[in-house]
């Protein structure tokens, strides 16, 4: 008898019609397709771009957008469009990367601190109130400062900051899910906490878990931005959308404004369409939840 | 088409259609009722959930959704409601006819105290009351309705009330104006049986005192005997039957009616082991009404060939008296 | 309702401790208070300094004796001004706060006249219009948005009519000249206010659509109509008076947001606040800033929570019981 082991059946019938569902949700078609080309653009780029990155032509200078240079060039005669591309890379890459891990840290706190209850529950609601006490761009500033501004620091100080939404939520979820009858099922046949976690629970908490990395690459691609802005995030040669924008600030009133616009508007089409795309995937979830855009969150 | 109208109907519904327009289609949810109500009649609209008597007191209300197309016709003391402006239907309702929801719990707003909701239902079609006298009218209309200590409680808050006193002041609320025409949804469903009777109780005084007409909307055929004068019998949207409460329980023509009746457990049942009789089959939603009469799949009188084909038309009984039924005109014209 | 205010206070207070306690020893860890003396190489002065500050002794002492000189008073010098700090912090929160109560103002009104627009006309070409709109408030970064007004709302024009000044004014929160007139600071508030709100009223208005929406298909409101009242008291008597109590603890919960927000729309407009004076802290090290720094701002946010729960008291009588 090996009903510990077997799939559990509440979540094979979802599974078909997921991606039907999902497609019929227009927007959010359409932002996995901008999302697409925009990762294919980034990652890319050593291919797609037009010019080389840093490639400097200092007797040309800033220009505005021409055919030659469809976003221009910067102070340095670099084509525009070519590095915000490469700086795309590292602003996806980084959000990618703090979705994913404040994600997987906040999905095991949550889930054991559901599932466990008792003291450990208490604690981790303890916890969570403390980070929201404190405001998280003072939090990760000082933590930056701190621990310097390489990307895996600001990967880590982003992700260690920002795993409490999913943590509460995913909670939330495992409390009603401890409920169910599938959950006695298997306790009943001696299956241990791991295992019923992790065979029963989470596959539940799929849908769950992909529109919250949606929602978390989306707050931290502003955040990064934000904070690169400030000083605290990426540092130049390195350039993320963020401070690309640091730079261009200072441009406010010249001829060379365009150099503040196209970084901007990268990083606000690049949040609608990953926003769209959770909206879609939440739909696709759940049929009973009216359309309504993903708030947008700090990260505590 | 009734007995003898000497006064104007209170209430006279005619050939009542009411279509939803719908992404799927157009849904027909209501077709062809016909009734009336006399001035301090009690009327008792019987049917199971999702038969229409809900939509039906709606609609004479001209509370319907958006997507809902109306035809026909509902007078209320003569005056056209159907197609009426929303200004003249806003001053009617609350005024000359209300409806006393089913659930006062959810009915009442939550935020505002029970004397304020009373006084707001006079206030709005009689603007020249002064705070002190709506209070003191509210106040009298919680002591109507047999709410103790009406003075204090007029000041509390809905969910301070228990259930059958909550119900109570949403009758009080319901009937401050004296409208001639009370619609009553469902007024015992969600009480137990003890405040039941004290429910229908109040509603008898309020009717004798306003003198005024009562369309009781239910399911329960027990409250229908003690209370209605006339019943009307509501199938998928349909009037089945239509009679003084007399002949329906003792006379019943109508193959459904019949059933419900014969479904209702009873003390002096001859055979007690026997399981209690079901109307085999349920009652179809609207997207999926057969053709013809809608009761045929589940009567046991249906005629091949002519009920699942024709719509049946009215057919006269009695004085007041009527079902609408093929298999019924059949046997009459036979006799 | 003291009762209950008082004993959600006094919940607060071990949090805080912590709270306060943990960011006392990171700070400490991560910041060395005497970096510009040690530049100065004065071992004398290091020894002097390092016995005056306590900073030789173990972590909670040295937390306690902090402590016990903030709760009298006594925040001590910052090392990058030289300066006393109270009335460093006292000025910049002074600023913010002012910030803070228009963005507040402006962001509900905002959200509360465009959520129940849209409810009461729901699926029309506004409430669309509307919707699109939020969604690109949610994704704007909120210093870009900054950036950009400032160029199109007050540089362009100005630059554009050969004005003298712009139309509405991007640093600071006041004209140095003048006095201080309403004119003066609308014009000085209105870019930042604009920044600072525009990703909450885009939550904030879908919040209050969605919540008008439930309510208005509810019983009760149901129920108002069917007793003939007017249309305008049903929203607003019935309706949207349910449907702000879910609003105000959505705010409170957005309330560290805005805080965040506030930061980033001072270092954008050089507001002399409370998040620039983090920030400048921050940057020079400054520990003696950055510690009362942030025990004010955790009691703002719990002050802010708390605000909030009282207000949904007084608006949901079902609350009160407890």
């Amino acid at each position: 008898m090996t009903t510990a082991s077997t799939q559990p059946t509440v979540v094979q019938k979802k599974r078909p019609r997921f991606w039907t569902r999902f497609s019929r949700h227009r927007l959010a078609v359409l932002g996995a397709g901008i999302l697409a080309i925009l990762a294919i653009s980034c990652y890319g780029a050593a291919f797609i771009a037009p010019y080389d990155q840093d490639e400097q032509n200092l007797l040309l200078g800033p220009t505005p957008p021409s055919w030659d240079h469809l976003l221009g060039t910067d102070e340095l005669g670099r084509d525009y469009l070519t590095e915000i591309l490469y700086a795309g890379q590292v602003s996806l890459s980084l959000a990618i990367g703090v979705a994913l891990m404040a994600t997987a840290i906040g999905v095991f706190i949550g889930a054991v601190a559901g599932y466990r209850g008792g003291w450990l529950d208490d604690l981790f609601m303890r916890v969570t109130d403390l980070f929201l006490v404190v405001p998280a761009i003072a939090l990760l500033a000082l933590a930056l400062q701190g621990l310097g501004h390489n990307p895996l620091s600001i990967v880590l100080v982003l992700s260690l900051i920002g795993w409490t939404y999913i943590a509460r939520v995913v909670r939330g979820q495992v409390l009603s899910l401890r409920e169910r009858e599938f959950i006695d099922a298997a306790r009943v046949i001696g299956a241990k906490d791991r295992q019923v976690l992790v065979r029963h629970i989470l596959p539940n908490l799929g849908g769950l878990i992909a529109v919250n990395v949606a929602l978390a690459v989306a707050g931290a691609i502003i955040i990064e931005s934000t904070l690169s802005f400030l000083g605290f995030g990426v540092q130049p040669p390195q350039t993320s959308w963020g401070n690309m924008l640091s730079q261009a600030s200072g441009l406010i009133g010249t001829s060379k404004v365009y150099l503040l616009y196209f970084p901007g508007l990268f990083i606000l089409i690049t949040v609608l369409a990953v926003n769209f795309v959770g909206d879609g995937l939440r739909d696709a979830l759940d049929p009973r939840s009216t359309s309504q855009p993903t708030p947008r969150r700090g990260r505590s | 088409m009734t007995s003898e109208p000497t006064a104007l109907p209170v209430l006279e519904v005619n050939a009542l259609c009411v279509t939803f327009r719908t992404r799927e289609g157009d849904i027909e949810a209501l077709r062809d009722v016909s009734f009336a109500i006399a001035a301090g009649e009690s009327l008792g609209v019987v049917g199971e959930s999702g038969s229409g008597k809900s939509l039906t007191s709606a609609a004479i209300m001209g509370l319907l959704p958006a997507n809902a197309i109306v035809s026909g016709s509902v007078r209320l003391l003569g005056q056209e409601l159907l197609g009426a402006k929303e200004s003249t239907l806003r001053d009617l309702r609350g005024r000359r006819m209300a409806v006393i929801a089913q659930d006062a719990l959810t009915a009442l707003n939550p935020v505002h105290t029970v004397g304020a909701q009373i006084a707001e239902a006079i206030k709005v079609h009689d603007g020249s009351l002064s705070k002190a006298q709506l209070r003191s009218r509210s106040i009298e209309l919680l002591d109507l309705v047999g709410i103790p200590q009406p003075a204090s409680r007029v000041d509390n808050y809905p969910h301070e009330f228990s259930g059958g006193m909550r119900q109570r002041a949403l009758i009080a609320m319901c009937v401050a104006n004296e409208p001639d025409l009370v619609i009553a949804d469902e007024p015992t469903t969600a009480l137990d049986v003890t405040v039941q009777a004290q429910v229908l109780d109040v509603l008898e005084r309020i009717q004798d005192r306003t003198d005024s007409s009562l369309m009781l909307i239910t399911h329960d055929l027990g409250v229908v005997a003690g209370v209605a004068d006339r019943v009307v019998v509501m199938y998928s949207g349909s009037l089945v039957e239509d009679g003084d409460v007399d002949s329906l329980f003792y006379d019943t023509a109508h193959p459904y009616t019949r059933g419900l009746l014969a479904s209702l457990p009873r003390l002096d049942a001859r055979d007690r082991s026997e399981p209690l009789y079901r109307i085999p089959g349920f009652q179809p939603p609207p997207a999926q009404r057969p053709s013809g009469c809608p009761f045929h799949p589940r009567c046991d009188i249906a005629i091949a060939g002519v009920c699942d084909v024709e719509r049946p038309s009215v057919h006269v009984i009695g004085p007041s008296h009527q079902a609408t039924c093929h298999a019924i005109s059949r046997q009459d014209g036979q006799s | 309702m003291v009762r209950f205010a008082l004993r959600r206070l006094l919940y607060s207070l071990p949090v805080l401790l912590i709270g306060s306690f943990l960011l006392f020893w990171a700070v400490r860890t991560v910041f060395d208070p005497l970096l510009k003396l040690r530049q100065v190489r004065d071992p004398g002065v290091i020894a002097r300094e390092t016995e005056r500050l306590g900073l030789d002794q173990g972590i909670l002492t040295q937390y306690w004796r902090w402590l016990s000189g903030f709760l009298t008073g006594d925040w001590g010098v910052s090392s990058r001004t030289s300066g006393d700090v109270r009335p460093m912090i006292q000025s910049a929160l002074t600023v913010t706060l002012e910030l803070l109560v228009w963005g507040l103002i402006f962001a509900t009104l905002a959200a509360v006249l465009i959520g129940v627009w849209s409810a009461v006309r729901q699926y029309s070409f506004s409430d669309h219009a509307l919707t699109g709109l939020s969604y690109l408030g949610l994704a704007l970064p909120a210093f870009w948005f900054g950036l950009v007004l400032i160029q199109v709302l007050a540089v362009w024009p100005q630059q554009l009519f050969g004005w003298s000044e712009p139309p509405f004014f991007f640093v600071g929160l006041s004209s140095p000249d003048q006095d201080p007139s309403f004119v003066d600071t609308a014009r000085h508030m209105v870019l930042p206010v604009l920044t600072l709100t525009v990703g909450l009223v885009a939550t904030w208005s879908r919040f209050t659509r969605s919540s008008m929406l439930d309510s208005l298909s509810s019983d009760y409101v149901r129920t108002a109509r069917a007793k003939g009242v007017p249309r305008h008291r049903v929203v607003v008597h019935h309706a949207l008076r349910n449907a702000w109590g879910p609003l105000i603890t959505v705010i409170a919960i957005d309330a560290a947001l805005l805080i965040g927000g506030l930061l980033v729309t001072e270092q954008v407009f050089s507001i002399p606040g409370m998040g620039r004076l983090f920030l400048e802290s921050l940057l020079a090290g400054d520990v003696f800033v950055l510690l009362p720094w942030m025990l004010i701002t955790g009691i703002a946010v719990i002050v802010l929570n708390l605000m909030a729960d009282i207000a949904y008291g007084v608006l949901d009588p079902r609350v009160r019981v407890t």
